[in-house]
């Protein structure tokens, strides 16, 4: 059973990598919203530093959400997913092998670039660190929560836009702390406790999850 | 032989239901090793709905659908380890090649057999294409890899939805002729057709009646 | 025979019943919103620091409770329906949806306005009325996934499955929001917080909180009757009932 969740990881990841530049859209997205603020805000590089973490994972957020289409929508259209059922593939295995490629080819960027926007931004090196390491424990569960949304709207016409209604009151808490963390090391006080929410907040995403995503992905085939 | 000897299909009192409404006359079908059935119907006569809730995807059902003596929806891992359904949708990556589509259903079920998926590809005469992406195909070449799967994944029950679909003559001529053998075997076969189909020995029609639906309204207002 | 006559039985029980029901319902909720109403409006106390705008507070504070009530009440319906098939509760979790989410927007409405005076601007963003604003987003979501579906019985398995996931991420929600709140807002405390209350007015709150829950009730029943008719159009007991010929 482990092997064919591996075997899903791959021809996910392989099959985002072909798709031309696909997989870049999301980063992108990202490196561009977060630059729009200083245009739209103000260029003061104290102004900048303050908003940093809120644009960061506020940026982060929508890029995760932007990218969670691409790994069920055409699967679904295609016969992909109920393929897979057919296979003997769980639907949480499913569900947990899209949400760690998503996460590989989506998040990990983010936490590999946001380095780039806190130097944009002016913010310190602790802080920027903090970004990455906030990132990296919250994207994940934004994956795994994405995901869910993702599988109740995957027959719908206009599947896209309820998606975002549905699953950002969803990531609330994931942002609450994942900024929180950033803005807690650019002052310099204690971001221990954001940092352990975010990883149990990731924990729980990780258990319940796929069950629901598997549940909804059912409803999506029947 | 004596392996498939319990394995068998039997639908009872079958009847696939949308918006409340059953879709066909409710059937009893028993499909038993070295059998194949057609199940024809007119356009939305429920074939495709049938075929579905046979795989257990889809529960819109009333009625039983028994695989080896025990209700489907006790025994999936069972049935899914003998079951192949192609659909209308084919469950092929356009961004993979031929060959890594087929090979990773293949390692899903068994283990990986290179040598197994050339010479299916070389009978569905789309052997030139074992490294080219799936996208690139025409849809009877995309029918021809995905049926190759029948060739690849050795299981018993193939349930094919419209497999005549976008083949040529050559492609129907070797689906009959695999469909043949796979009986020889002691395979089973559910499959849906719009045309009459002549090549397969044996091959038993049925056809999914339209329910007369006042008689029905009229007895919902009875038990009401 | 099939099992989809069994269930068309069940909810023309509950057609019946609540029709004899219903008026009961109706005159006990207003009965109890005059007697709440006057105790608030007229009989309690004026709070010496908030004076009168104090007396909002008994249409907001139920409305809260009852905002948070309603979408528990979904989401178990909901899995109740989910996980044993059964319509009827599909039908009443549905029809909580939309009253659970007026009752919600009444809370932010009435927290808006009564934060004019208090905090001198209508909207601050205070734990609660946040954590409340996410739960109006939270119906809306629910709303529009129900409707997004042709199908009834794909609608209602889907809107349970997200009504769950909502009621799992509720409290991880509020925690997140009170967390965000205490550290932003610092000394700022939220004066929905009851301070001691007088008999009185706790008397009043009371009466209102159980009006509310009858107006729920008969809210919910009459949106499930509603809903029972359009679900049940084909069976022959809506058609007789609609065509007046009920014996």
């Amino acid at each position: 059973m482990r092997s064919s969740l591996n075997a899903l990881i791959k021809r996910e990841i392989s099959v985002v990598l072909r798709s031309q530049s696909e997989f870049i859209y999301p980063l992108a997205f990202f490196l561009i919203v977060t630059s729009l603020f200083p245009l739209a805000v103000t260029p003061d590089p104290v102004q900048l530093a303050f908003l940093a973490p809120g644009v960061i994972w506020v940026a982060a957020l929508l890029s995760i959400l932007m990218s969670l289409n691409s790994f069920y929508q055409l699967d679904y259209e295609e016969g992909g997913l109920e393929q897979l059922l057919l296979a003997g593939v769980s639907g949480r295995d499913i569900v947990m092998a899209k949400s760690i490629a998503n996460w590989l080819v989506t998040g990990l960027p983010l936490v590999i670039v946001a380095p780039l926007i806190g130097v944009l931004f002016d913010i310190n090196w602790d802080a920027n660190k903090i970004a990455m390491l906030s990132l990296f424990l919250g994207t994940p569960s934004l994956c795994l929560i994405g995901s869910i949304g993702m599988c109740l709207t995957l027959g719908l016409r206009n599947g896209g836009v309820l998606l975002t209604l549905l699953v950002l009151p969803l990531f609330i808490p994931v942002l609450i702390f994942g900024a929180s963390a950033v803005q807690a090391a650019a002052i310099g006080t204690n971001f221990s406790g954001q940092l352990a929410i975010l990883g149990a907040l990731l924990v729980l995403s990780i258990m319940l999850a796929p069950f629901a995503g598997a549940a909804a992905m059912k409803i999506a085939i029947d | 032989m004596s392996k498939h000897a319990i394995e068998h299909l039997e639908l009872k009192n079958l009847t696939v239901i949308r918006s409340d409404l059953p879709l066909f006359k409710p059937v009893d079908i028993s499909l038993k090793p070295s059998q194949a059935i057609q199940i024809s119907g007119t356009n939305g006569a429920g074939k495709t709905s049938l075929l579905r809730c046979i795989c257990g995807l889809s529960q819109r059902y009333e009625g039983s659908i028994n695989w080896a003596g025990q209700s489907i929806e006790n025994c999936k891992p069972l049935l899914y380890q003998e079951l192949l359904y192609i659909g209308h949708s084919l469950g092929l990556k356009p961004k993979l090649t031929v060959e890594q589509n087929l090979s990773f259903y293949q390692q899903l079920r068994s283990n990986y057999h290179r040598q197994n998926i050339i010479d299916a590809l070389e009978q569905l005469e789309i052997g030139a294409y074992f490294d080219e992406y799936v996208g690139n195909l025409s849809a009877g070449q995309k029918r021809r890899v995905a049926l190759a799967r029948i060739l690849v994944e050795p299981v018993n029950f193939w349930v094919l939805d419209e497999p005549m679909v976008a083949l040529d003559v050559n492609g129907q001529a070797w689906l009959e002729k695999a469909c043949n053998s796979h009986l020889a075997e002691g395979g089973m076969i559910l499959l849906t057709s719009h045309q009459r189909i002549t090549g397969i020995h044996g091959l038993s029609e049925y056809r999914l009646q339209e329910p007369s639906l006042t008689s029905e309204l009229f007895k919902m207002q009875e038990s009401a | 025979m099939w099992t989809w006559f069994y269930q068309l039985a069940s909810p023309k029980w509950f057609y019946q019943f609540s029709t004899r029901l219903l008026p009961w319902f109706r005159w006990i909720t207003g009965l109890l919103f005059l007697l709440g109403l006057a105790l608030g409006l007229l009989f309690s106390q004026v709070d010496y620091q908030q004076g009168n705008t104090v007396r909002i507070l008994y249409i907001h504070v139920p409305a809260a409770f009852m905002g948070m009530f309603a979408y528990v009440v979904m989401a178990i319906t909901g899995a109740i329906g989910f996980v044993w098939r059964i319509k009827m509760a599909h039908i009443v979790s549905v029809s909580c949806a939309s009253v659970g989410a007026l009752f919600t927007l009444l809370a932010l409405i009435t927290g808006a306005v009564w934060g004019k005076p208090t905090w001198g601007t209508y909207w601050i963003w205070d734990a609660r009325l946040t954590s409340f604003l996410i739960l109006f987003f939270l119906y809306l979501g629910f709303m529009a996934l129900h409707n997004a579906f042709d199908d009834k019985k794909t609608a209602d398995r889907a809107a349970a499955v997200l009504a769950i996931v909502g009621l799992v991420n509720i409290p991880i929600i509020h925690f997140s929001v009170e967390w965000w709140n205490t550290l932003h807002q610092g000394a700022t405390i939220s004066k929905f917080e009851k301070p001691s209350m007088d008999a009185d007015m706790l008397a009043a709150l009371l009466v209102m909180l159980a009006a509310y829950q009858f107006y729920f009730l008969t809210a919910l029943m009459q949106r499930v009757r509603a809903e029972i008719l359009v679900r049940e159009k084909l069976s022959g007991w809506v058609q007789k009932l609609v065509t007046g010929n009920n014996s």
